[in-house]
């Protein structure tokens, strides 16, 4: 089994089998495009992503190395939120910072299964809350003045089901 | 100097505690304006129970010994050493600041050595005052103490602090305030010290000092920790995360949780009505149009722009809600025809047209509900019609079919050829093929009038027909459907099977599904002529049938509705219980999420296409079981025309027009999407 060496933000080097590093499009177009096929020494810079993120990140990538590539028409599918497995759940549980960041390093090294997965469980949080409780969950400031708040009340009234 | 202002207390400890009435900002205030320097009330507080000769070190060990630092306010105990180890307050802005900034470094050290006002006798009261409150809110911490550390003088505070919560309740049950309370810029004294040597500690020995301070915490104050800390964890993702990310986070969200989102703060709020965003939730809910008005809609007054697409929803929303839920306006009632049964219906761009057995066709205006036109010129009933544009065509039992000019009335062309009442037709682009009781069907051309093909073959009357421009299908009283390429004249297939006569069509350009009078519906290949399905389970004539992406709506004699994939042949609702038709459904039409359907009975009735349920009855003649009957029923996005009537005189023959749109309604949403656009 081939394997690669990842170099984090902080300089950590990670070996590990280029199957799934390659779970990362960033990477994989990397190697091709640099013809980096046999015994590379030298380590992938990841300088958008720090040891810890990485580690996370190799995590997730090893146990769905087997995963089938995600359908092309993804996007004009129905979204849902509620088909998160138990084991990206759990692996998931983290803080917000965590999480954050998780979405920034998917996205950047363009691993579209944990980006979606990611996104959903921000999503999650927001589903089902009123807007103070949204505020809390995030700790944002409500910086609407008191007649904007009514006006932006009144347009994004819901008609209830009875 | 420490005795000297410890008349009444003698104890070592000082407990300062919060009350929930008192805010800090107050507190501070109040503190500033009546002492100069925070150093005065350490000496106040100094208690006569020195800890004398200890080092500064030492004193903070003590410190953290003996006394929580923290509560809910962030106000603490304060420890009455002696002047080295000054006060509790110190531990709250240390540990705040830790919180805040774990990696902080030198702290400045604020002079505390200023001892004015110390004999003040006012300055006294007030540090007594404080000190019974303190004890009073219950926050002296014994937990925190370590067994071993336990000292006699533990007790005598013990004992004072129940003498003072006497003393308090009897002298100021009501105090809200009290002066001395540490702030950031009134920081308790040595706090700083303390600050400066957590800096000089490594990570690892800072990770053990604040273990060991945590340890020595009232939950109260590990409460307040968390509540300091948490939101150092917490990020506001939508606004932090790059637009992209963020709006794909957005676009797992339902369009409710989009609008509580649009209410949190602004920059949520730019993101949440991001026009493409809604633009998928339109398109997840089948909404196709951004509007369908004469011209935007403008509020006066109103500067915002409501994304459009957004708007659109909105709107669907609301119309849809009206449907369901809201109480139904009074509808608009056209009268016309006399006492004849009106025989079929047609509706669009607001225009009706209805023709009757009286001969005659009518055009009306479904918004204003005045007849337009009446079509005179048939000499028998009217039995079918279309209508597109402009252009009305319409078939009658006196063998013609007449194409009319719905603006003038005029009739343009009659069609004669059929040697018979000429009962059914489709009309595709400027072709219209007529199924006539001669057992033949007609292409004509409906611009020229022009007679173009005949198709020939049934044994029976033709009943149904379908054209999709490329193939004619045809459903007979010889029980079969035939399909036909009308260029050339020919039967491509005869698809056999049913026991009895056909009397309903559908053809997507794939499929051919037919409905019978034996009970069945059967689902054929147009390519090869296969029977793919028979779909079973109605129990009498499938009278009326519209087929939209594979999912078939049958409405029955027998009173029900079924629901059915054609793809896979199954029965996926049968739209009936409690609330079911009484008798015959004569006439159905759904969408994506709707069915109506109007029966015998006299009523019409709206159904949820996904789950079957019953939503509600949207008409319900009076005269409904005695005679009043629904006989076709008409309906577009907010509007549902019904041609109600009877034949034994219990019910005036009429349109009923109900209309659902929110323009006009005094649903409140109609003041959100009126923002425009």
């Amino acid at each position: 089994m081939p394997r690669i060496k990842l170099q984090s933000s902080d300089n950590e080097i990670f070996d590990i089998e280029v199957e799934i590093a390659k779970c990362s499009v960033t990477i994989k177009t990397m190697l091709e495009d640099l013809g980096m096929d046999d015994e590379e020494e030298e380590a992938v810079p990841l300088p958008n992503v720090n040891s810890a993120i990485l580690r996370k990140v190799l995590q997730w990538a090893t146990f769905h190395k087997d995963d089938p590539p995600p359908p092309e028409d993804d996007e004009n599918k129905e979204k849902r939120t509620d088909d998160i497995s138990s084991w990206d759940a759990d692996f998931l549980k983290v803080d917000q910072g965590t999480l954050f960041e998780l979405i920034l390093a998917a996205n950047y090294l363009d691993i579209k299964g944990l980006l979606d997965v990611t996104c959903k469980t921000v999503a999650n949080m927001i589903k089902g809350k009123a807007p103070e409780e949204i505020r809390k969950t995030f700790n944002i400031k409500n910086d609407f003045t008191a007649s904007e708040e009514d006006q932006v009340r009144k347009e994004n009234e819901w008609c209830e089901e009875k | 100097m420490a005795e000297a202002c410890q008349p009444k207390e003698n104890n070592s400890f000082e407990a300062i505690c919060s009350s929930d009435k008192c805010h800090p900002d107050e507190i501070s205030k109040q503190d500033c304006s009546t002492s100069p320097s925070p150093t005065e009330t350490v000496c106040i507080l100094d208690s006569t129970e020195n800890i004398a000769g200890t080092s500064q070190e030492n004193n903070i060990d003590d410190d953290v010994d003996k006394t929580p630092f923290f509560n809910e306010l962030g106000l603490v105990e304060e420890q009455c050493g002696d002047e080295n180890s000054q006060g509790r307050e110190d531990c709250v802005e240390i540990l705040v600041q830790f919180v805040d900034n774990p990696c902080a470094t030198a702290l400045t050290t604020t002079p505390r050595s200023s001892q004015i006002k110390r004999n003040d006798p006012d300055y006294i009261e007030r540090s007594l005052r404080k000190r019974k409150l303190d004890v009073h809110n219950g926050c002296p911490n014994k937990k925190a103490v370590p067994e071993d550390d336990c000292r006699s003088f533990d007790d005598d505070d013990d004992n004072s602090s129940n003498d003072d919560t006497e003393n308090t309740t009897k002298s100021t049950p009501n105090s809200r305030c009290w002066p001395v309370i540490p702030t950031k810029d009134n920081p308790p004294p040595e706090m700083s010290n303390w600050l400066a040597q957590f800096s000089k500690w490594s990570n690892a020995e800072r990770i053990m000092a604040l273990t060991e301070l945590i340890d020595r915490c009232e939950p109260t104050q590990v409460r307040h920790m968390m509540q300091v800390i948490e939101p150092q964890f917490q990020r506001d993702f939508i606004s932090l995360l790059p637009k992209e990310l963020a709006l794909k986070v957005l676009s797992f969200l339902e369009p409710k949780d989009l609008l509580r989102a649009a209410q949190t703060c602004h920059s949520w709020r730019i993101l949440a009505d991001d026009n493409l965003l809604w633009k998928d939730k339109c398109r997840v809910a089948g909404v196709e149009e951004v509007s369908r008005r004469r011209g935007p809609l403008r509020t006066p007054g109103r500067t915002n722009h409501m994304s459009p697409w957004k708007s659109a929803y909105m709107r669907y929303h609301a119309i849809e809600m009206n449907w369901r839920h809201r109480p139904l306006r009074t509808p608009k009632m056209l009268k016309g025809h006399d006492d004849h049964v009106i025989t079929c219906l047609q509706f669009s761009d607001n225009k009706i047209v209805s023709g009757s057995d009286d001969n005659t066709l009518k055009v009306w205006s479904a918004v204003t509900g005045k007849c337009l036109r009446t079509l005179v010129g048939h000499t028998g009933g009217v039995w079918s019609s279309q209508m597109s544009g402009n252009i009305i065509i319409s078939g009658s039992t006196d063998r013609t079919l007449k194409v009319w000019d719905a603006e003038t009335g005029i009739c343009r062309h009659t069609l004669f050829g059929h040697t018979s009442t000429v009962r059914c037709m489709h009309l595709h682009g400027n072709k219209v093929v007529s199924g006539s009781r001669d057992a033949t069907l007609r292409v004509w051309n409906v611009d020229t009038g022009q007679f173009l093909h005949v198709l020939v073959g049934h044994l029976a009357a033709v009943r149904c027909v379908q054209y999709d421009g490329r193939l004619v299908v045809s459903g007979a009283y010889d029980y079969m459907v035939k399909v036909w390429k009308p260029e050339t004249q020919e039967c491509l297939h005869t698809l056999q099977g049913h026991t009895n006569r056909v009397y309903s069509l559908q053809f997507d350009g794939v499929h051919v599904v037919s409905g019978s009078l034996d009970t069945s519906i059967r689902v054929w290949e147009v390519e090869t002529g296969a029977c793919k399905h028979t779909l079973m389970g109605h129990q009498s004539l499938t009278s009326g049938m519209e087929l939209r992406n594979n999912i078939l709506v049958s409405g029955n004699a027998d009173s029900t509705v079924k629901v059915w994939d054609i793809v896979t042949g199954q029965c996926l609702q049968t739209l009936s219980g409690a609330s079911k038709h009484q008798s015959a459904v004569t006439c159905l039409q759904f969408n994506s999420r709707f069915v109506i359907t109007s029966s015998d009975d006299g009523t019409v009735k709206l159904w949820d296409l996904k789950t079957g349920d019953f939503i509600r009855n949207l008409v319900s003649l009076d005269s409904g079981g005695s005679g009043g009957v629904v006989w076709r029923i008409r309906a577009n996005e907010t509007k549902l025309v019904c041609a109600v009537g009877s034949r034994n005189g219990t019910e005036e023959t009429k349109l009923v027009v109900l209309d659902f749109d929110v323009d006009s309604c005094t649903c409140p949403n109609s003041a959100a999407t009126d923002v425009d656009r």
